[in-house]
Order: structure tokens, then sequence, then C-alpha cells
């Protein structure tokens, strides 16, 4: 599979914090990429920074190649013609995305305006299309409707249906589903994985839940505290975590084979983003730590095809993990 | 089984809000209704878990537990008493006893008030501890939710949201309840920092002998801390059983759905293409401002036959003690 996105020592200052610091990526042509992490783990930054979509006082560093070009370095005109027709975006809350005082129907006709060029009835017929492809019945009627006569789910599939509108090759998704319930996220994520396969796009799909990961990822990056502590193919990750901290977050899952005993659980808290430990910013709170975790920070080194670690005790790690099976 | 708190047939309308049509022409306004004809038992020492998704009631139900609420029919006893008789006196014994936990922990402390003010508040009101003794009491409790002896002197915003949900479960303990309501009590904290809540609560159950009823939307944690569940949908229970009955054998088809529909950790095989398969569930999930007739499910069950839309099915108790409301079991 070619890559299609590759990020390098992405890093976001923001005054005197690092929230993000030297986060590498690729995203592969037709894949799902999750990027998991607790709050305040930079995932999201991260993601708005490829759009450029960050807060003036945030500056960034590294690059995010995209069909040649830096994303990063891209002028204001030039990311603009990117944004919405290349690589699309989609947020946890659809309704703070959606401009309340305009019909659906209005805003996936702007957008096909704005990236494709089209307007009146070839407009709104492709915008029937559109809803039609994201799931929402009766889509000719629904088109007159506004954000607020919609349910959660529908609008979910309605500011899906506008980032689609220009059929980008990327599609960015910050925590989708995060304020849906059970059944209505699970509806989202099929649909997502459906129109992945269907107009062969990929997506960066950020989340807190490892599950939603196992469930539709193809490669998951770990961020704890602004770094990448461990990339690779979901399935080696999941079962035989070459981290520390990955290792620390799989076992703070309640797992149906144990129930109602302690979990193992990660002491202490994420540390501020003003005072970053200087090493492994994990090691604080490690149990594997030695003192060379604090010394200096740990590259992200290959492991395994494909898998990326960037923890210094990961061999013994290894050795838990399989001791445990 | 004698249940320590039981509710019996709770029923609970609010009034909705009227559309711009509705103010002009005076029609009445629609009704809500939360709590549809809702019985369960809470024994002693067990954690019962609350299921369900938006307007299924369950944060209702958790209020009008604790009175927070009043329902407009049916019974809640406590012990025997009726408790939606209670007042003055009796009625602070009842607050002592049952103890309710949030789900924002920043939104329920008092952000003026030091940790250890917010300890001794419940101490004081319901007279538990002489004054000389409340300051050792404060210092036990925080090391019984493992919270550092000097919280006392600081301040909720000092702390993090996980810290904030110790303080919040320390203050519930402080006046040695035998019931704990918690409402969705560890949604808004990360995997790591719930991992240590569950733990805690886990713990404090079996030294304290606690009852726990844990409403939540989480199937996951739900799993780890329930001895039995209630699975509730637009008002009503549609399942109650033992947590391993109903996630290993769910008899509604509404509970299999919910099973489904979230998310498991188990991610494919390597070099296995990923089964795209269809979501559990079509449709949203109705209005309470209209739940539909018959099982209020059936729009979106895709067992329905005729008789689910007319009739509201009957509960059905199997041999395990396992109950389900639902036409196809007879």
């Amino acid at each position: 599979m070619s890559v299609l996105l590759s990020v390098r020592d992405l890093s976001i200052r923001i005054g005197a914090a690092t929230p993000v610091d030297n986060v590498s990526f690729d995203v592969k042509s037709g894949e799902m990429l999750g990027i998991v992490g607790e709050s305040g783990s930079g995932k999201s930054l991260s993601l708005r920074a490829l759009l450029q979509l960050l807060p003036p006082q945030a500056s960034t560093g590294g690059t995010a190649v995209w069909q040649g070009q830096d994303l990063l370095a891209m002028a204001p005109a030039d990311i603009r013609r990117v944004r919405g027709r290349e690589i699309a975006m989609i947020f946890q809350e659809p309704m703070t995305a959606l401009d309340p005082v305009l019909t659906i129907g209005k805003q996936i006709v702007e957008s096909l305006d704005v990236h494709l060029g089209l307007r009146g009835a070839v407009a709104r017929k492709r915008a029937v299309e559109l809803l039609d492809l994201v799931g929402i019945p009766d889509a000719k009627r629904r088109l007159g409707n506004y954000p607020h006569e919609f349910s959660g789910g529908m609008r979910q599939r309605a500011m899906i249906a506008i980032a689609l509108a220009a059929e980008p090759k990327l599609l960015l998704a910050d925590e989708p589903t995060t304020a849906l319930d059970v059944t209505i996220q699970d509806q989202i994520l099929a649909l997502l994985l459906r129109l992945k396969d269907e107009l062969a796009m990929s997506v960066i799909l950020v989340t807190h839940d490892l599950g939603i990961v196992a469930g539709t990822c193809d490669r998951v990056a770990v961020m704890y505290a602004g770094r990448i502590m461990e990339s690779g193919p979901v399935y080696p990750v999941f079962r035989t975590p070459a981290h520390a901290y990955t290792l620390g977050l799989m076992r703070s899952v309640p797992d149906r084979a144990h129930a109602r005993q302690p979990l193992a659980f990660i002491p202490g808290t994420p540390p501020d983003p003003g005072a970053m430990p200087p090493g492994c910013r994990f090691a604080p709170r490690c149990g594997f730590a030695a003192a060379m975790c604090s010394a200096a920070p740990p590259p992200l080194a290959d492991i395994g095809e494909d898998h990326q670690s960037s923890c210094l005790r990961a061999e013994d790690v290894g050795r838990v993990v399989r001791e445990a099976a | 089984m004698s249940g320590i708190l039981v509710a019996d047939d709770l029923t609970r309308s609010f009034p909705g809000r009227r559309g711009f049509a509705g103010l002009l022409s005076g029609s009445a306004r629609p009704l809500v209704r939360a709590l549809n004809g809702v019985s369960l038992e809470l024994a002693r020492g067990e954690t019962l878990a609350i299921v369900g998704e938006s307007g299924c009631g369950k944060s209702t139900l958790a209020r009008a537990l604790v009175r927070l609420i009043d329902v407009d029919g049916g019974q809640i006893s406590f012990e025997g008493t009726d408790v939606r008789r209670l007042s003055g006196a009796d009625l602070q014994r009842y607050n002592r006893r049952v103890q309710m936990i949030f789900q924002d922990p920043y939104g329920s402390l008092n952000p003026r008030m030091t940790v250890g003010q917010i300890l001794e508040e419940g101490l004081q009101v319901h007279d538990m501890v002489p004054a000389a003794q409340r300051a050792a009491r404060v210092g036990e409790l925080l090391s019984l939710v493992r919270l550092p002896a000097d919280a006392a002197g600081r301040l909720p915003h000092e702390f993090s949201g996980g810290q904030r949900q110790r303080i919040a479960i320390a203050r519930a303990l402080s006046i040695e309840p035998d019931v704990l309501i918690a409402d969705e009590i560890v949604s808004a904290l990360d995997v790591s920092v719930q991992a240590q809540i569950l733990n805690l609560l886990l713990d404090l159950q079996s030294r304290l002998g606690l009852a726990i009823l844990f409403v939540s939307h989480d199937l996951r944690v739900v799993r780890h801390l329930a001895h039995r569940v209630a699975i509730m949908y637009l008002g009503r229970v549609v399942e109650v059983g033992q947590a391993d009955d109903v996630f290993d054998r769910p008899r509604h088809p509404y509970t299999r759905a919910l099973l489904r529909a979230a998310p498991a950790m188990e991610p494919p095989l390597p070099g296995v293409p990923r089964v795209r398969r269809s979501a559990a569930l079509v449709g949203e999930l109705p209005s309470p401002l209209a739940i539909p007739n018959g099982c209020p499910f059936h729009p979106r069950c895709p067992e329905a036959i005729d008789r689910c839309s007319v009739e509201v099915p009957r509960v059905n108790i199997d041999e395990n003690r396992q109950m389900a409301t639902c036409h196809l079991l007879g």
C-alpha cells in the first residue's frame, strides 16, 4: 500500500508548553489509522495541525507531506484548497460544527459549490445522493431541515455527507461517536467503514476508546503526553504490546474473564504540559522505569514489521506479556 | 430475596416543551414519560447495574430513589418503610443511609469549600461524630479513598477529575450509608483513572457491605462491577437478571442488540481482512415524547411480530429468575 500522508517530527508549541512533541506517523491509502490516547495526550491537536486549524498562539514544527507538499508549510490560500477538497474533517459535536441557521441542504450545496463548482439543480441532485449515501432516509425532504430538527446521530451523518461532498482522499475524524449512544455509535462506525471502502478513502480516527480502535482500525498510534508511545498494526499492539504505557492502558480496561477482580490501573496522573518529565514522559508513572528512562526522550524505534515503540524496557514488557498469556 | 431498597411500579412524567405552533394553538404541553412502571429490587451488599441509552429513564430512577424528584405513582420502600411518606427527621435518616454520587465531579463539589469542610459538613448535619473528633474522621475518610492526608486543606480545583470523584465518594461514605446510588460516576474519566475508581468501589463494597445501584451506559464497566443487571428502554425495564446470565444469554432482543453494538476489545487476526458487518440496530432512538404503542422497542426490533405494536408485553421470568418483557418469550 502506498503512503498517502507522511508526518515527521510534528511538534506543537503553545507558550512554554509542547503539548505535541516529535510525532511521526504514516497514513497508507485505503487504511483506517487510529490515534488513541487519554485526555490531554495531544491526539486532537495533532489532527487539527494537519489542516492548520490550530489556535493562532500555537506554532508547529516538523513536516506533513501530502502529494509532495508540506501541509504545515503551505500558504493560507493553498491549504484552503486542500481543506475540505482533498482532506476533510468531522468533529465530536456536530451541533457546533453545523451552521444552525442554514438548512442541511444549503450547507451541502455550499460545500459542493466551493469545492467542485457545482450549482443549481445539479448540486441539489448531488446533495440528495450524498444524504442517501450516509443513510438518511427520505433524503429529498430532509434537505430542507435545519440541524436542530435532526437527532445527534442524524447530525453526525449530515456532517459526514458535507465532508464527503468533494470526495476527499483522507477523512480526519475527531472522536466522531463520543457524544452518541451505543447503538447509534455502532451505526456511525459501520457507516464510516462502508464509506472508506466504497470511496477508497483513508481515515484517521482519533478516539479514547480502545474498543473502537479494535473494531474499526487497521493500524493504531498510541499517544501519551504529546508523544507517540507505540504504533503498529492493531493486532500486535493489542495482543503483544511493546510499550509499558500500552500494556498499562490495556490492563486498565475491564475484561470479562476477570469480572469483580481488581484492575491493574496506572498510578498517578498525566504530567502537566508546562512541566513535562525530561526523559520518557511516562517514566514517573511507569512500573518498568529504570534510570535510563529519565535521561533523554527515547526515540520511536522499529521493533517488528511495521511496528514501532519508544519504550526502552520493551523487551521486559514483552516478557511480562508472554508470561501472562 | 428481600431487597433493602425496593421500587414498585414507579411512574414519572415531565411536561415537555411546546413548539411555537403549540403555544399559539394553546394545545396541552406534551408529556415526557421518563418512568413507565419500573419495578426493581436492590439486595443488601450487591451491585445492581442499570443500563440504557439516552431517555431510558435511568437517571430519573436514580434521582427518584433518593427523593431528589418525586414520582407520580408507585412505591419505594427501604427496609419495609414507605420512602415516599417520609418527612422531617425520618427523611433525614433515610438520606443518611442512601447516598447519591453524580457523574460530574466538577459540578458536584462546592468550589469555595476545602475538601476538609466538604467532608465535615455531612458529619455535622447528621451529627455523626463529636466536633473534636471530626478532623480525625476526615483523615480516615481520605485514606479510605486513597487521597493524601494534606488534601483536607485544599480546594476542589486543585484536584484532577479522578481525585475529585474520590472526594465525592468519600463525602458519600462519610455518613456511613447502606446504599450508594452512583449515576454514571466513571463516564467522564479516562480509562486508567476509571480503573482506579472501579477498584475502589469493589474494595469498599467488600469491606463495608455496601449495596450499590450503579447507573451506566458502559457495558464493559457494568460487566466488571455488577452482580445483577437491569436493562432499561424508554422508561421501562426490559430485562433483569444475574450479570453472567444477561451478558451470556440475553433474552430480550434489545439486550442482544446492545451487546452486539458495544465495541469489543477484539482486533481481527493479522492478515485476515476485517469482516464488515451491518449495524446492530437500525433506526433512531424514539423521542420520549412519543413512545411507541405496544412494546416500546418494536419499531427498531429486528424480530418484531404484529402483536408487538399493539400489546405491551408481559413480564416473563425463566428458571434462572431472569426477567424479560418480550412477546417472543410467550
